[in-house]
């Protein structure tokens, strides 16, 4: 337990570095957003200018706009959009559960192609399985994101009419009231199969394009890993109790394999944030990805601090859950 | 000859490496009686561990087993189907390894280990074999689960560990060296083999563990009626251990007998050489003696007797003729043309 309190208090100074950083770059960037915003307006005079910068409080100190920026995140005032003219936190939570729900959804995809494939590669070294595998994740992590995405919805919307290629759910069907907003789990509150059918067609491609570099990197380090430690003691000694080869590979070796693993992929979720943006604009999908795009090109700098916020705060929990969870799968650095 | 437990016959495995093929164990036979301690000696790299492993089926890629005859209870193991070994491994022929730390799983409680062992083979103080309806039935799961849960516990007490309830929900990190081979003899022998094989079992001990479990592993033999091949380079071991010695040299048997004619009486020069290489405490001003030149890589061994450019009395028929392993005693055997000459 003491491990575990220690490491979440080692994050506290990376958030307040994060927010220093966040809170900065708005200011380092060239551009003054007022008279980005007021320009459309047509001319006006340098009053004006003054005022605007009085109201978002840009005329005080840098210090003290720091302070209030940090106790507004922490209040939950998050601000107001620039462009939009709503608070930062509707835009902001409106959008997040599609991220959520494609995020996980890649996560999910790179686990289930990533891990099995990586076993099997490891298991069968050398064959042609191997090679095969080898080629295809060589291709999926230098693939760029957006040619795969485009390339997916050419074969499989284009031209198969197999699987939709942008929004989160069809039009004419109905979506089911919003729970938590990930519209899996809430048409499954609700029992509506026929959205939750039609959510997960709309998910397939862009979670697969977002998770194909994932997948190949779980593959690689999940065939590294594995055959580091199919080579161990351990693993014969399994043999030689006369443990069938399937228990021997997923209870004695994978489960010794997934301790890298498990820290390897966790610090590469971080990839999936960028990809993010790019998949979003491909697929038409209305997250947070999307919106961080178009309120830098319009120095809506609010939003823009604040979704950075949430990506680092994601990242660093990413980190936190890894540690976590090789400290659980690790007995010899539990306490 | 129809006692035998186990024959092997001829056995050859080789690894097909980059740098050509390594014959690890070529041509190896030899043959072990119910409840015999065979003890099998060599440098390292001669083929003890592979010959050991390859009775089991467990030569790793890029080795194979590529002939001859593994003949257990007069059955051929080599001949058998991967499901059909499985049931020789463990329950008829356990086998125990050098370094404890690395042959136990870091990630499983020693307990699950032991009741793991048990459980695939159900022990023979568990219930009978059941069928496979019976293992789905979980009233009958968890009554075998508690019955191995229950052997092991026993097993535990018999290899001298204290506690032992506590200590089944350790890891064997939280072990010491010499309690953790305990754990490893009490998961081999949880289901009564009829042979063991040690591969070097006491080598990464301190002396005094190691003389522990040695003692240990004779008292369980002794009360298991079991037979025993130990497989080590100590032939100080050998002397307390084993009733019969093999001496392995690059992949060879080039000296079989019963252990007290080894020791006392060795007619092949590397045993000898073996033997002279020993510290003894009465010659402690004298430097020790060795044998000279290296172990030759096995796949490019020399023409003829493979030790000869090693040995002080070989001539020009050692490099010309391979010598064949013949009696020279009532049950020893020699691989030298220098010794039967």
């Amino acid at each position: 337990m003491d491990k575990i309190l220690q490491r979440l208090l080692q994050t506290i100074p990376v958030l307040i570095g994060i927010s220093l950083i966040v809170f900065s770059l708005m200011h380092l960037t060239p551009g003054d957003p007022v008279e980005i915003m007021l320009a459309e307006v047509g001319y006006v005079s340098q009053e004006d200018i003054e005022l605007m910068r009085a109201e978002l409080g840009l005329d005080r100190p840098l210090i003290e706009q720091y302070f209030s920026f940090v106790a507004g995140i922490l209040r939950g005032d998050w601000g107001t959009s620039l462009r939009a003219r709503v608070s930062v936190k509707e835009l902001i939570l409106e959008r997040l559960p599609a991220t959520i729900e494609l995020t996980l959804a890649a996560i999910v995809v790179s686990l289930i192609i990533g891990i099995p494939a990586g076993v099997l590669s490891a298991v069968r070294r050398y064959s042609w399985l191997d090679k095969l595998g080898t080629l295809v994740a060589l291709v999926g992590i230098s693939m760029p994101q957006f040619w795969l995405g485009l390339t997916l919805v050419l074969i499989f919307s284009v031209g198969l009419h197999l699987l939709p290629g942008g929004v989160r759910l069809a039009f004419d069907i109905p979506a089911p009231p919003t729970v938590t907003g990930l519209l899996l789990v809430d048409s499954i509150l609700a029992g509506n199969w026929a959205a939750f059918w039609g959510t997960l067609r709309h998910l397939a491609l862009p979670a697969l394009t977002l998770g194909a570099p994932m997948s190949a990197l779980t593959m690689r380090v999940t065939r590294s890993s594995m055959l580091e430690v199919i080579r161990q003691d351990y693993v014969t000694f399994a043999r030689a109790k006369g443990v069938k080869e399937m228990a021997v590979i997923i209870k004695h070796a994978l489960r010794n394999a997934l301790i890298p693993i498990v820290t390897v992929v966790a610090l590469n979720m971080g990839s999936l944030l960028g990809g993010n943006m790019i998949v979003e604009r491909i697929f038409s999908w209305p997250g947070l990805g999307q919106l961080v795009v178009d309120s830098i090109r319009t120095y809506d700098y609010p939003v823009v601090q604040v979704s950075v916020m949430i990506y680092a705060l994601t990242y660093v929990a990413m980190n936190l859950i890894a540690d976590l969870l090789y400290i659980r799968l690790n007995p010899r650095v539990r306490i | 000859m129809g006692n035998w437990l186990l024959e092997v016959k001829d056995l050859k495995t080789y690894f097909y490496t980059d740098n050509g093929v390594a014959k690890a164990v070529d041509g190896v036979s030899f043959s072990v009686a119910h409840g015999q301690a065979v003890g099998i000696v060599g440098e390292s790299g001669c083929g003890k561990s592979v010959t050991a492993r390859s009775i089991m089926r467990l030569v790793d890629y890029p080795g194979k087993i590529v002939g001859g005859q593994v003949l257990f209870r007069g059955e051929d193991l080599l001949a058998k189907s991967e499901k059909e070994i499985r049931q020789f491994r463990g329950k008829e022929i356990a086998m125990i390894f050098q370094d404890p730390l690395s042959t136990l799983n870091p990630v499983l409680t020693v307990g699950d280990q032991i009741v793991e062992a048990i459980e695939l083979h159900h022990g023979s103080g568990g219930l009978p074999v059941g069928l496979p309806l019976e293992r789905l039935n979980p009233f009958m799961r968890r009554r075998m689960r508690e019955e191995a849960w229950k052997r092991a516990l026993e097993m535990m007490e018999q290899v001298g560990i204290s506690a032992p309830e506590q200590r089944m929900a350790e890891y064997p990190h939280q072990f010491s060296g010499g309690m953790r081979q305990r754990v490893m003899i009490a998961i081999a022998l949880s289901c009564n083999p009829a042979l063991l094989i040690a591969d070097e079992p006491t080598t990464a001990l301190d002396v005094t563990v190691q003389a522990q479990i040695l003692e240990l592993m004779k008292e369980l033999q002794r009360k298991l009626n079991m037979a025993v091949i130990l497989i080590t380079h100590d032939l100080g071991v050998v002397a307390e251990f084993c009733d019969r010695v093999i001496v392995m040299y690059a992949g060879k048997v080039v000296e079989a007998g019963p252990v007290d004619d080894i020791l006392f009486a060795p007619r092949h020069p590397y045993t000898a050489g073996l033997l002279r290489s020993i510290p003894r405490i009465e010659d402690r001003h004298r430097p020790i003696q060795t044998i000279p030149g290296m172990v030759p890589e096995l796949h490019n061994l020399p023409s003829g007797c493979r030790f000869r450019t090693r040995c002080p009395m070989a001539d020009a028929r050692c490099a010309a003729e391979d010598p064949p392993l013949v009696n020279v005693s009532y049950d020893h055997q020699v691989s030298c043309l220098q010794a039967i000459a």
